[in-house]
């Protein structure tokens, strides 16, 4: 039979009143009554963080970016969540409509990484190329709007460029938290 | 690969959050400390699995979450500061007739948790208890008085 290894007992277990072996350490106890304090408030910051969109889906989150002449209006979350659905939304002004309709170039950051999953209403057009899409939207009447449905890919910070063929372009940054 | 370390995340946080709550649930839990558990354990659970359902990816996750607490077991042993840290240390609560009650505060612990834990070795009022102690996995241990 094979044998194990031994080792004398010892008596190393700290004593109450010399007569019960507990082995309590109050000393750190209360150091670590300190640390869970300290953690409590950091847990109760990072709530209300939270409440107020510090990492996306509250008030802080929410953005809007303009052209100058007001030509696109872009409503989105600047801080986005990894995986969690989201709308960006598009208005378009009476400098970005040219015969009825609107050109619209998004960069490709839009559907790589900000996962796009929809267009609302569908384009009439869309053309994938020069590091972007192109949309033509038929617009018959203003204010006129397209939504995107994002959903973002992985984490990280992203450069979104949008422009419009008559309006300045805009170029929004979304941070995409884990 | 992004559940392998939602895994490893998710099994730190659960272990901070769990240990830092004041009354450690384990043994004596009542159904206060099941809420708990199972709606951290559930939101965690959630995190680390995403959209990804897949067998292949509960497994992995089984399998992180496995070597972890292997890995914190043998840095417990090895180390018994980490010891103190994940388990905690024993802690009297009762001393010859006389209560901690500087301790019993702080772990939200009453007179009521004590003696349910001394009903189940026989004993029928806390003047019969010499030692009650917290022990590191969250019962309490009771030492009668000398008859």
């Amino acid at each position: 039979m094979p044998s194990t290894s031994t080792k004398p007992v010892e008596d190393s277990v700290k004593k109450v009143n010399d007569e019960l072996a507990v082995g309590s350490d109050l000393e750190f106890q209360h150091k670590w009554w300190r640390f869970t304090r300290g953690l409590w408030i950091f847990f109760a910051a990072v709530i209300v963080a939270d409440l107020l969109g510090c990492f996306g889906r509250g008030p802080l989150a929410n953005a809007t970016a303009r052209t100058p002449d007001n030509g696109i209006v872009v409503k989105y979350e600047r801080i986005e969540r990894y995986g969690a659905p989201s709308i960006l939304r598009i208005d378009f002004g009476q400098p970005a409509i040219q015969n009825g309709q609107v050109r619209l170039w998004v960069g490709e950051s839009l559907v790589k990484t900000l996962g796009a999953q929809r267009v609302i209403p569908q384009p009439d057009q869309s053309i994938v190329g020069a590091g972007g899409i192109s949309y033509v939207f038929p617009i018959s009447s203003t204010p006129a709007s397209v939504k995107f449905a994002l959903q973002p890919v992985a984490p990280g910070i992203y450069e979104l460029p949008i422009r419009a063929a008559g309006s300045p372009p805009i170029n929004l940054r979304i941070f995409v938290m884990p | 690969m992004h559940t392998i370390l939602y895994a490893i995340c998710g099994y730190f946080f659960l272990l901070l959050v769990v240990r830092v709550l004041s009354r450690r649930p384990g043994s004596q839990m009542t159904p206060f400390e099941f809420v708990i558990i199972f709606l951290v354990g559930g939101v965690i659970i959630l995190a680390t699995m995403g959209d990804d359902r897949s067998e292949t990816n509960a497994v992995c996750a089984v399998m992180t979450v496995g070597l972890m607490h292997r890995t914190v077991s043998w840095l417990k042993t090895r180390y018994p500061r980490m010891g103190r840290v994940v388990d905690g240390t024993p802690l009297v609560l009762l001393e010859n007739g006389e209560w901690h009650q500087d301790i019993m505060r702080r772990l939200q612990l009453t007179d009521v948790d004590v003696m349910a834990a001394a009903r189940t070795k026989g004993v029928k009022e806390l003047a019969e208890i010499k030692y009650a102690v917290l022990e590191r996995n969250g019962g309490i241990s009771i030492i009668k008085q000398k008859q």
